[in-house]
């Protein structure tokens, strides 16, 4: 058939033509096109708006579409992947945070080198909030701390899997407590959306997620934060001592959104983008959306990046080791 | 949809009609290996015990359920009256094939290709070859479909995959 | 929050400039809805960016509008084209399709959105003055009562098989071993994976869907090779009276229902919809004139009004309490974080101007759409009058689009594909395809629901009585199915 081959024809020219026009992309045209950023979460949670708030800004920033485009599933692995394989180009973005990279180097089972990727910039991090029920007899973190040594197979905590900074800021609470948690219960849940719901009404005895996650609750009364991660209070939070407050710097568990691409992307695209990022940090409307959501923007870049992610790894690999397996 | 033929009351039972019961059998199976896997074999300290378990019960159930009622003998009767027929006429056969092939090459190309190509060598082929159409009324039926799906996504803001065409 | 408060929000919305936002809002989301696969979380993610620039007040009437407008758009695809783009107007293609066929297309949209319509100002005012009061029943709502509500929807199950309940059975198993494919939540095992990265992330109902109808129903047009719609006339657009009674009396059915249901965190309108569709089929049954899988209107009118009812009463647990009972609303809180509005109990009070705005909202985007879709109908309906052979490839296109838009994701094409062949085979077995799809919703919930039950205390299910009312109704249910089967009243139609 003469009309598939000039059908085919056209295709190759085609592709030629565009293969031809990315290799010029150099920094000073980039970007001349829509770029992608992939958000490894389901639309909806804390990583998704930040990251949308974040490819808003980065829009504007650099003068082209950001679209987010929701890749969920398997432990955050099908979003890295679709990034780690997509041409280096700087059209195609991840929008990284501790469960799609320092998490994923303990799992057993995720098809790739995970630190094998360029890390660009991370923008925004925020606090995790520990929760008892309103109703629940503990008043405030030494209670908690008490009635789960006393008992630690009878103290429900709430768990979204094992792949999230939500569940290593529970470990780290058990940890820095001298709590056994291969005894605690772990109750699993979805979000940690659910997992709040869970402890206002009494079903848990424990749970831990982003601040932001506690916010409405708390104003209910259902919910007591006793304790939020770092030294930083929340201003949605006013009165929710730090953990640093309490006596305890160890409990510093944080959760990040970031830039990053696939492994070779060249370096002067790099560096744009993260000069980007880093001005986007800085733009108010970024920082008032970032603030809402519980997070402050924080910048950092390139191999300090790297570097932070591979000791937050390193330190996720030891709490892990309590619970017997990795995630 | 079940009435409209009359049946051969002395239909020879063929591999097709033990199909479903053999299939649902392979998912019983593979079910039973997983829950049992995963029971036997993972440490217990992965809390994976109930995962184990859950398949395996299932498996078990859909074994018995699927070994008791998808028995030939039990399901005459309930199907489509096109499932009696040799499978149709040999050039509604190959529509058949060609449809599925069209699916599965949109799937293949919509990476690479990026969606506007995949969907105008998609209706161009089902238009020429399934429905018939000749080569001039293919052409411009493909063009303003694909128009109109372009369109619609670029106004409603959905991202596809742009593949060689993107700008 | 009182009638001065409500009428102060309408006189925010009926300013020009908002009621040109709602409107366009209406119509971005029936644009997107209208697309398989694209049901309304993705319409909100997608449009979210658009309500960047528009204080917290407009950007929550748009998102709502939006909302909406995926809601009432989504049937429509199920309706014309046996696409389901969601779990929530798959009772529209299973009894909307049939009358498309028939040439009575315009009919089964006009019962869908007039169903929608009811069912979303009902839900308004529920929301508005009985909401407050129900709040906390989304705290009620443990493990245990949640399991206990999954197992009496199982039975529901019963209603859909109207064959074999032993086959209905087997194929809802085989639809929660399908839905247990992946990475297990709580140990991260993976499970009927067989090393494939692709089936770690698990199977996506969206693509499952789509391929067991859409490209199942491709498949068999071809191999009857007659191009049926092409005889088929719009004909007459208002039903008739013995239907409009019908769907009006399941839509009153299922507006109550799916508004009690929506406010139980987890309850999704894919479940609300399916459990009216059910109950209203297994009613049918017992009086013994079921025309389900024929096209009957009270399949397409309860569950439609269930659907609007369930969305619009997530909206309680999500105002009163901040706690979303799906991603949707997951989204839309999202969204009013965002502009510095945090949900929780001072909605109705310190917030009330936005609350207030908000459910006026819900009230004119309503009549908006009930506007746009009934002369719509008429429109759409002559969809029905292109011949198959160019029909046939828009709607394949449609189904890879839809399944790949669920997740983003090629490999769900592939899905759609095995669906596609799965289906056409199911229906000439007659193996009954709506107790598969029901397992798949249903089973990781019954998963998770049990798991989080033994975790906590296995002793917490007797002390519920909640659980303990729906173990006995399911009981009931049970024994009232076989007492149906032994009088032998089911009708013959395996193919739904």
């Amino acid at each position: 058939m003469p009309a598939f081959t000039r059908v085919a024809a056209a295709v190759c020219a085609a592709a030629l033509l565009t293969s031809c026009a990315a290799a010029a992309e150099t920094a000073a045209s980039y970007p001349s096109r829509s770029i992608d950023y992939v958000v490894p979460f389901a639309a909806g949670g804390s990583t998704d708006i930040a990251a949308r708030a974040g490819a808003e800004a980065l829009s504007d920033e650099l003068g082209v579409p950001v679209n987010v485009i929701n890749k969920p599933g398997a432990d955050q692995i099908i979003g890295v992947s679709s990034v780690r394989s997509a041409e280096p180009d700087g059209y195609t973005l991840l929008a990284d945070g501790a469960g799609s990279s320092s998490i994923q180097g303990l799992l057993p089972y995720v098809p790739y080198d995970w630190a094998d990727r360029t890390f660009v910039a991370k923008f925004a991090e925020g606090p995790h909030v520990y929760v008892v029920g309103g109703d629940s007899p503990y008043r405030d973190y030494a209670d908690v701390v008490e009635a789960a040594k006393r008992n630690p197979e009878g103290f429900t905590v709430g768990w979204i899997g094992g792949s999230s900074t939500s569940d290593y800021a529970t470990l780290q609470f058990l940890a820095e407590n001298g709590i056994d948690a291969a005894r605690v219960q772990r109750v699993p849940f979805r979000s940690s959306g659910e997992v709040m719901r869970a402890v206002a009404a009494g079903d848990i005895d424990f749970g831990a997620g982003g601040a932001s996650s506690a916010f409405s609750l708390s104003k209910t009364g259902k919910l007591r934060p006793i304790a939020l991660t770092g030294d930083k209070p929340v201003g949605k939070l006013a009165g929710v001592p730090t953990a640093a407050e309490l006596g305890h710097p160890g409990l510093d568990m944080r959760y990040w959104v970031g830039v990053s691409a696939p492994p070779g992307l060249p370096r002067d695209l790099t560096t744009k983008l993260a000069d980007a990022v880093a001005a986007i940090a800085e733009d108010e409307t970024v920082v008032d959306a970032l603030d809402a959501v519980g997070l402050s923007p924080a910048v950092l870049t390139g191999e300090d990046l790297r570097a932070d992610i591979d000791h937050e790894k390193r330190r996720f690999a030891t709490l892990s080791e309590q619970i017997g397996v990795a995630g | 949809m079940a009435t409209t033929t009359p049946r051969s009351p002395s239909r020879a039972r063929t591999l097709g009609s033990y199909a479903p019961m053999l299939v649902l059998l392979l998912l019983a199976g593979l079910s039973i290996e997983e829950g049992l896997r995963l029971l036997l074999t993972v440490d217990p300290a992965a809390q994976a015990d109930m995962a184990g378990w859950y398949v395996l019960v299932l498996g078990v159930v859909l074994a018995v359920t699927s070994a008791f009622a998808e028995r030939p003998s039990a399901t005459e009767g309930t199907g489509d009256s096109a499932g009696d027929q040799p499978a149709g006429a040999p050039s509604r056969r190959r529509d058949l094939l060609v449809c599925l092939a069209l699916v599965a090459a949109y799937a293949a190309l919509l990476g690479t290709l990026g969606y506007v190509l995949a969907g105008v060598g998609v209706v161009f082929v089902f238009l020429r070859v399934i429905s018939g159409y000749g080569w001039v009324r293919s052409t411009v039926y493909t063009i303003v479909i694909n128009a109109v799906f372009v369109a619609l996504f670029e106004l409603s803001g959905v991202v596809l995959p742009a593949g060689i065409l993107r700008f | 929050m009182g009638l001065s408060e409500l009428l102060a929000g309408f006189a925010e919305v009926f300013q020009p400039q908002v009621l040109l936002l709602a409107f366009l809002g209406c119509l971005a989301g029936t644009m997107v809805g209208v697309l398989p696969g694209l049901g309304p979380v993705s319409a909100i993610a997608i449009l979210f960016p658009l309500t960047a620039y528009l204080g917290p007040a407009a950007a929550i009437v748009v998102l709502a509008a939006i909302y909406y407008g995926a809601m009432y758009g989504g049937s429509t695809s199920a309706i014309l084209l046996k696409i389901p783009g969601e779990v929530s107007s798959l009772p529209a293609a299973l009894e909307g399709y049939p009358m498309t066929r028939r040439g009575r297309a315009g009919t089964a949209l006009a019962i869908a959105a007039g169903a929608s319509f009811v069912a979303g100002i009902a839900g308004t005012i529920g929301v508005w003055l009985i909401g407050p009061h129900l709040a906390g029943f989304a705290l009620e709502f443990g493990p245990p009562e949640m399991l206990g509500l999954v197992l009496f929807s199982l039975t529901a199950i019963a209603g859909l098989s109207s064959g074999s309940v032993v086959r209905g059975i087997g194929m809802a198993v085989a639809g929660m071993l399908l839905a247990s494919v992946g990475l297990d939540l709580t140990s991260s095992q993976q499970r009927m994976t067989f090393g494939s990265l692709e089936l770690m992330q698990g199977l996506d109902i969206v693509p499952v869907m789509i391929g067991l109808f859409g490209v199942a129903e491709v498949l068999r047009t071809l191999e009857r090779g007659t191009p049926v719609a092409q005889a088929a006339k719009v004909g007459r657009f208002l039903p008739t009276r013995d239907e409009f009674r019908r769907s009006a009396g399941a839509a009153g059915r299922g507006t109550v229902t799916g508004f009690l249901l929506g406010l139980i965190p987890g309850m999704l309108p894919s479940t609300t919809t399916f459990l009216s569709y059910a109950s209203e089929r297994r009613r049918a049954e017992r009086k013994g004139d079921s025309r389900f899988g024929q096209g009957a209107v009270e399949g397409i009118g309860g569950p439609e009004a269930a659907n609007n009812a369930t969305a619009m009463s997530g909206f309680v647990p999500l105002f009163s309490l901040g706690i979303p009972t799906g991603p949707t609303m997951a989204l839309i809180m999202a969204a009013l974080m965002v502009y510095g509005v945090v949900p929780g109990p001072t909605m109705f009070t310190s917030d009330a101007d936005i609350t207030a705005a908000v459910i006026a909202s819900f009230f004119v985007a309503n009549v908006i759409l009930l506007v746009l879709n009934l002369p719509l109908a008429g429109v759409w309906a002559k969809i029905a009058r292109v011949p198959y052979g160019v029909l046939g490839p828009v709607i394949l296109v449609c189904c890879g689009v839809g399944a790949y838009t669920a997740r983003n994701s090629v490999f769900d094409i592939v899905v759609c594909l095995v669906a596609g062949v799965a289906g056409w085979a199911m229906g000439k077995r007659g193996l009954p395809v709506a107790p598969f799809v029901m397992g798949f919703i249903l089973g990781p919930m019954l998963e998770l629901s049990l798991r989080q039950t033994v975790a906590i205390s296995p002793m917490s299910l007797v002390e519920s009585p909640i659980f303990l009312c729906f173990a006995a109704a399911a009981l009931a249910s049970v024994a009232l199915a076989y007492r149906l089967h032994r009088k032998g009243v089911e009708k013959v139609d395996a193919n739904a």
